[in-house]
C-alpha cells in the first residue's frame, strides 16, 4: 500500500487559518456512490459539517485518498473540490434559523492539510448534525454540489507526488492508467 | 493529464456549455465528445430491490468519514417507495445510501431533478432542483400513499 508523503506532515508546523478564496478543499468519494466516472454525482454524497476536507495550499489532490487516521489508501476513489470563495454561505428558516458555514484548518500531526467546513449558529460551532433542521441542511447540500468540482475522477490511477504544492492554485496531477 | 467532463449540447453546429472553465485558461486542451442517449435501458427492478437490501450491510463510516449506516427502516421505507416507482413504470436515475444516514434517490430529465431522501431518523424530504435557482425541499409523510403522490408530483415537475 502507497504511504502518506513525508509532507504531509506537521513538523511543527503551526495551524495556518489563512485561506485564500480560490483554494480548493479536495475530498475522496467512495466508489460505493461514484463508480461510473460518466456519472453526475448527487446530494447522497454531500456530508454535512463538519465536513472533513484537504487544504490545496498544503495538498495535492490524490493526497486526499489517504485515510491517515486508518492508515488506507483508496487509489480508485474518486476526488472532489469546491473553492473557498463557493462554499454557500449562510442559511436562514423563516427568519428563525440563522447558520454560517466556514473553513477551519484542523491539521493532525500525521495530516498537516487537515481541514473542517463548520456550521456556526450564533457564532457557536454546530457540532451536532442533528441540530440543523433537515430541510435546511438538505438545501444547503444541494447548494454545495452545484459548487464541487471533478478533480480525479474514480479508477483513475494518478502518481503520488511527493513534495508539497507551491501554492494554493491547482496543480495538474499525473494520470498513469 | 487533467480530464474534465461536463455537461454540453451541440446548438446550430456549436458546442455549448455553462460550466466556467477558469482553471484550464490558456491551456491547450483535446475536447472528445461522448453522446449521451436520450434514453436510457430499462432498470431491472428486482436488481434495485437486491441492491437496496444490500444497504442493510453498511457499517458505520462507509464512506471512510463518519457516514452512518443506512438504518434497516430507511432502507425498507425507500423499498417501499421503489416499489411506487416501479408502478409508475418512472425508475430513477441513481439511488445510493446517503452519507447524512440514509438512502437518496435521484429522479433527472435535462436540468431538473427531483432528490427523495429517507433519512434515519425516520424523515423524508423530496428537493426540487432547475439547476439555476434556490431549490425547494419539500417534507413527505413516510407512507405508501404519499410516496404514490409523490411520483405523480415527480413526474410532473420533470416534465413542465
Amino acid at each position: 500500500m502507497s504511504s502518506p508523503p513525508v509532507a504531509m506532515r506537521a513538523n511543527g508546523r503551526r495551524e495556518d487559518p489563512n485561506f485564500h478564496n480560490e483554494e480548493y478543499l479536495f475530498r475522496r468519494i467512495p466508489t460505493t456512490l461514484w463508480d461510473d466516472p460518466a456519472e453526475e454525482l448527487d446530494v447522497d454524497a454531500v456530508q454535512l459539517p463538519d465536513i472533513s476536507v484537504e487544504r490545496s495550499k498544503y495538498a495535492h489532490a490524490e493526497w486526499a485518498r489517504f485515510d491517515v487516521l486508518n492508515d488506507r489508501y483508496y487509489d480508485v476513489w474518486g476526488i472532489v473540490a469546491v473553492q473557498v470563495q463557493d462554499i454557500p454561505p449562510e442559511l436562514w428558516r423563516e427568519g428563525v434559523f440563522h447558520f454560517v458555514f466556514r473553513v477551519n484548518h484542523c491539521p493532525d500531526d500525521r495530516n498537516y492539510p487537515h481541514a473542517e467546513i463548520r456550521a456556526y449558529e450564533n457564532e457557536v460551532h454546530v457540532d451536532q448534525p442533528g441540530k440543523i433542521p433537515e430541510d435546511v441542511d438538505l438545501a444547503w447540500r444541494e447548494r454545495l454540489l452545484r459548487k464541487l468540482q471533478t478533480i480525479i475522477k474514480p479508477h483513475q490511477i494518478v502518481r503520488i507526488r511527493e513534495t508539497a504544492p507551491v501554492s494554493h492554485k491547482l496543480e495538474p496531477h499525473v494520470v498513469v492508467s | 493529464m487533467t480530464q474534465i467532463t461536463i455537461p454540453a449540447q451541440v446548438v446550430n453546429g456549436h458546442l455549448q456549455h455553462e460550466k466556467s472553465l477558469a482553471e484550464l485558461e490558456g491551456e491547450d486542451v483535446l475536447a472528445t465528445l461522448t453522446v449521451v442517449p436520450k434514453h436510457a435501458p430499462p432498470i431491472d427492478w428486482q436488481k434495485s430491490r437486491d441492491r437496496i437490501d444490500s444497504f442493510n450491510a453498511l457499517k458505520d463510516g462507509w464512506d471512510s468519514y463518519r457516514a452512518p449506516a443506512p438504518s434497516t427502516d430507511a432502507v425498507s421505507q425507500a423499498k417501499l417507495f421503489l416499489e411506487e416507482a416501479a408502478t409508475s413504470k418512472f425508475a430513477p436515475s441513481r439511488f445510493s445510501p446517503a452519507v447524512v444516514g440514509g438512502v437518496g434517490f435521484t429522479f433527472k430529465r435535462a436540468e431538473r431533478k427531483v432528490y427523495v431522501e429517507f433519512r434515519n431518523s425516520g424523515s423524508v424530504h423530496a428537493l426540487l432542483s432547475d439547476g439555476v435557482s434556490d431549490p425547494v425541499v419539500e417534507k413527505v409523510q413516510p407512507n405508501q400513499s404519499a410516496y404514490a403522490d409523490l411520483m405523480l408530483r415527480i413526474k410532473g415537475y420533470l416534465h413542465e
